[in-house]
């Protein structure tokens, strides 16, 4: 089977919004997307769309695991399928603030350019977050680019940001 | 940002609220097995970066606890085992 075969997932229900697949390791993941309508201050048909990326290895057998491109591909599919519907708005937040945390972020943006999500019709704002406290993180939105309402998503975004942001 | 910080905490009581409540119907309708952490999110945030990285943090954890006891899930892993790690026996 090529590599860019994705897994077979499930669904675990519209209230949990959350997916489960296993990979050829026996390595099982758990992609969750949490409503966070509390982080955009925006008007409901957007704040109540936005959901957090959560992805979880929940379980892993001993020793060290091969890399897996086909894990790419299976979160890519479930991502697909969590934006049919077409308001969904997902958030994905990254500490800054650590070397670990800098890498996911880069890996992350790596995944959204290799499978191509701009060219399949869907958008990543991403925003840099330096709070008064020195923590520093980042956030990215994705939403299709057909959204009515991304103009308002963006500058949704970007208040918030200059809410959070410590001035420089 | 404490204005905002208190209008945000409000709306998200005041959603929650709602939330809570369709949660409760679902969850007799349906796994009553799944939970939640939503109800935790009502505690107004000091910074909502460390706020978000929290939530995230205890959102994993909650999947791998939830896994490690809900023996539904478990099935669910066991079939997909058999299905996605079938090289395994190359």
């Amino acid at each position: 089977m090529a590599n860019s075969e994705p897994y077979e997932y499930r669904f675990l229900g519209d209230f949990d919004n959350s997916y489960i697949f296993t990979t050829r390791y026996d390595v099982v993941y758990r992609i969750r997307f949490k409503p966070s309508f509390y982080v955009l201050d925006a008007e409901p048909a957007i704040a109540d769309n936005v959901y957090e990326l959560v992805i979880a290895q929940i379980e892993k057998p001993e020793g060290p695991i091969p890399p897996d491109e086909r894990i790419l591909y299976t979160i890519a599919g479930i991502a697909e399928d969590f934006f049919k519907k077409d308001l969904n708005i997902a958030i994905y937040v990254c500490d800054d603030s650590h070397g670990k945390g800098k890498a996911r972020k880069r890996k992350f943006d790596g995944w959204f350019v290799y499978l191509n999500f701009e060219g399949r019709g869907f958008m990543k704002i991403d925003q840099g977050f330096h709070e008064a406290d020195g923590f520093s993180y980042s956030a990215s939105l994705i939403f299709k680019s057909e959204n009515r309402l991304k103009i308002q998503i963006i500058t949704a975004l970007d208040e918030l940001a200059a809410k959070y942001n410590q001035p420089k | 940002m404490l204005i905002y910080e208190t209008k945000l905490y409000k709306k998200c009581v005041l959603k929650k609220q709602c939330f809570l409540l369709i949660e409760n119907q679902e969850k007799n309708q349906t796994d009553k097995t799944m939970k939640t952490t939503e109800q935790k999110l009502t505690e107004p945030p000091k910074s909502l970066g460390r706020w978000l990285m929290e939530s995230k943090r205890q959102t994993q954890k909650e999947m791998q606890e939830e896994y490690r006891n809900n023996p539904v899930l478990q099935a669910i892993v066991s079939e997909l085992k058999k299905k996605n790690g079938k090289f395994r026996t190359l």
